[in-house]
């Protein structure tokens, strides 16, 4: 008689039944062996024999949603099967596996890495703090008016709410789906991307005015908006929860698709009105508009006549081509 | 006696408006029938588009209007056409013979009798009765009394201000004056009696050239126009800088130029001062307030400039420059769309103007159908003082660029620092 294990998959983690005698009896009643509360499951679902031979004999007996074996469905006859298998009763996926077969190796719970720092109460209260820090300092520098502390809590305070909030959503998830909530690193990791979108768009803006161009500004939104949520969802997933590689992948693109979808709406939306309505978006050319009291920058000063002439030949040129282009 | 004397008394009192009245009536029985519609009809619906009011002048079969109102046709003749429609409901086909772009005048030719040419007059003294005719909102023809009130002599247009109530569809009518004879043409109002008409002299020079190469019809509009706009635009902006002195305004710590010509006015638009604000701004907006109708959407000849100074002791670098940087921004005030212009193009450099380091940009764009005829936007900022900024901004549309280069030129020349 073959002992087997019954392996009942659930999110995050499993129920094993070990089974040594047969038959044994799989359903929603309670007169079962092993009861599967789904409602999914039929009152008597399936019942495992061993045959003389010392195989599996699976006889499917509920008429509503089945048994499905090693992908296979089967009908009221007696099916054979051996050892894996993959049974799926209704909605629940049942695998199993003979008592010898090797499990993973234990991974060490050490912080080997930043996430893990990251999920300690100081780090991610500091993070935190730091990270309300610099959004209040950004609210500080654009407001040219005489403010008390209060008018600063009141701009801060939804932010704080907003981080929380998003921290509950995806350690609920997280919760859900392995049993751990994650809290403090989730936290850490949405403040991390908050400040490095800052960071990104403090650097974008300085080189703005250093190259006189408006490129920097755009390539440092695109990075935060598309790669950034990507890259530290990425490790963060792969990190905390030590998923393989395609499963932290498909992670971090969905979650980060959710993030970057009202700015790829936007990309999409300036793309279609650049082709349609080009020359008349706002009537506002794109000129670049930086200013920046550190004044730092590759350009050096031009006399007022040298400008004019520049610009004269550089334009003219230009718009000719505009023309040109239209009349082809 | 006494009875008698209140009856003198009523008849004395009523007898000018009697007069005026029979005035007001013999005018509008005298002209009727030398005063149409003129409609810009939708060749495939074949419903009216745009309609204006025209009159018979220089020749029996020859209308005169303005050319706001057939320009839908100049643009696009394969998609509208021309009629008249008289007050006894008579139709027929017009042709257009020329145009006046910058003085919105237009006149079309018919190919049958349409009644007796009216005479053009100069203009009456300030204060004489005028009677405007013109079929307003369609609803009929109809007779307009007002007030002379004279050439606005400030005004880039040098129409002639009418205190009378002109409405839309009376566009292209005829002004007469107490004798029956034109002096200007219904062209705009502002409401509140506050109506414009051209002077009849710009029409007197379309029929004088009109009828030297015997009223043969303009060969392309699009070059006439463009021709018009170009040579009133470079008029305008020789006349400013050939000007002896220009009119200066200290703001900030600049001297700089403020009423170019006295047909530039200048207002002051500072925002309103905060009692918790940490800096101080100061706003000078001036403009030509003049639009030359080009099509619909569409009206050049602005030239607007303006001056805006931020100071501030309260404010560290980053916050001030934070606020100056929101304040740096230009645009174009028109509804110019693709099929009109050309996508911008600009250049973007640091330059030394007095002394001192601006940051300028440029930016040209040309109209796809008026060659040589450009949209200009000029925005510059000055750089390099921590708790100083000054921006200037000069918009120019529909003009000629290098003409356009050459005004900033000179105005950068008269920028002054005091500080």
């Amino acid at each position: 008689m073959e002992q087997i294990i019954l392996e009942i998959q659930a999110n995050g983690l499993n129920q094993y039944h070990h089974i040594d005698e047969f038959p044994v009896t799989i359903g929603r009643a309670y007169d079962n062996d092993i009861i599967l509360s789904d409602r999914s499951i039929s009152a008597h679902h399936v019942i495992i024999e061993c045959s003389e031979q010392g195989k599996l004999v699976f006889h499917n007996l509920s008429n509503e949603n089945g048994t499905i074996l090693n992908s296979k469905k089967l009908d009221n006859c007696p099916t054979k099967g051996g050892i894996p298998s993959i049974l799926n009763l209704g909605h629940i996926q049942l695998r199993i596996v003979s008592p010898s077969t090797r499990v993973e190796t234990t991974y060490r719970n050490e912080c080997d890495h930043i996430f893990c720092a990251m999920g300690q109460h100081m780090w991610s209260a500091v993070l935190l703090f730091f990270t309300m820090g610099v959004l209040l300092l950004e609210r500080y520098l654009e407001t040219p008016y005489a403010r008390d502390a209060l008018y600063y809590f009141t701009l801060g305070f939804p932010y704080l709410i907003g981080i929380l909030i998003s921290t509950l959503f995806f350690a609920t998830i997280s919760r859900l789906t392995v049993h751990r909530w994650h809290f403090l690193s989730i936290m850490s990791i949405i403040t991390l991307l908050i400040l490095f979108s800052q960071f990104l768009s403090n650097i974008g803006h300085s080189l703005n005015y250093f190259f006189s161009s408006n490129t920097p500004l755009e390539i440092s939104a695109q990075i935060s908006y598309f790669i950034l949520p990507l890259l530290l969802i990425f490790f963060f997933t792969k990190k905390i929860y030590r998923t393989n590689i395609p499963m932290t992948l498909g992670i971090a693109f969905v979650i980060s698709f959710f993030y970057s979808l009202p700015y790829t709406l936007e990309l999409i939306d300036s793309l279609n009105i650049e082709e349609e309505y080009a020359a008349n978006s706002t009537n506002t050319p794109p000129y670049n508009k930086t200013l920046s009291s550190l004044d730092i920058r590759v350009q050096s000063s031009l006399s007022v006549d040298e400008f004019i002439q520049e610009t004269q030949e550089k334009l003219s040129q230009e718009v000719r081509e505009h023309l040109i282009a239209n009349a082809d | 006696m006494l009875q008698l004397f209140i009856r003198l008394l009523l008849s004395f009192l009523l007898l000018p408006i009697a007069v005026a009245e029979n005035n007001t009536m013999n005018i509008y029985s005298d002209v009727e029938n030398s005063v149409y519609q003129i409609q810009v009809l939708h060749k495939q619906t074949g419903k009216k588009s745009v309609i204006g009011s025209g009159f018979v002048v220089g020749q029996s079969n020859i209308l005169a209007t303005n050319y706001h109102v057939v320009s839908s046709y100049v643009t696009e003749p394969e998609t509208y056409k021309l009629e008249y429609f008289s007050t006894s409901g008579e139709r027929g086909s017009l042709e257009l013979l020329d145009l006046d772009i910058v003085h919105d005048l237009a006149v079309v030719k018919a190919k049958k009798y349409l009644g007796k040419p009216l005479q053009l007059t100069t203009i009456p003294d300030k204060g004489a009765s005028l009677y405007s005719l013109g079929n307003p909102m369609d609803l009929g023809f109809s007779i307009v009394e007002g007030t002379n009130n004279g050439l606005m002599k400030y005004s880039e247009d040098k129409n002639i201000l009418f205190s009378g109530s002109l409405n839309p569809g009376m566009s292209g009518g005829p002004t007469l004056d107490a004798d029956g004879n034109i002096i200007g043409i219904n062209v705009a109002t502002s409401g509140n009696e506050i109506s414009f008409l051209v002077p009849a002299k710009h029409l007197a020079a379309i029929l004088e050239r009109l009828k030297a190469r015997n009223y043969i019809a303009e060969k392309s509009f699009l070059k006439l126009t463009s021709n018009q706009l170009l040579n009133a635009n470079s008029t305008f902006l020789k006349r400013i800088l050939n000007a002896d002195k220009w009119v200066y305004e200290s703001i900030g710590g600049f001297s700089v130029p403020s009423e170019l010509s006295r047909s530039v006015r200048c207002w002051d638009t500072s925002r309103e001062p905060e009692k918790d604000d940490l800096f101080r701004s100061f706003f000078i907006r001036c403009s030509n307030e003049r639009s030359i109708y080009l099509d619909t959407g569409l009206e050049v000849g602005v030239v607007e400039y303006e001056y805006q100074w931020l100071e501030s002791d309260a404010l560290n670098p980053a916050r001030f420059y934070d606020y100056y940087e929101y304040l740096n921004t230009s645009n174009l005030v028109s509804d110019a769309n693709q099929s009109d212009i050309t996508n911008f193009s600009c250049n973007t450099r640091f330059v030394n103007v007095n002394q001192q380091e601006f940051k300028v940009t440029i930016c040209r764009r040309d109209y796809r159908n008026y060659t040589g005829l450009s949209d200009v936007l000029i925005t510059m900022a000055m750089v390099g003082h921590k708790s100083q900024g000054f921006i200037f901004n000069l918009d120019m549309l529909g003009t000629d660029f290098n003409m356009a280069l050459k005004l900033f030129q000179k105005m950068l020349g008269e920028f002054k620092w005091n500080k």
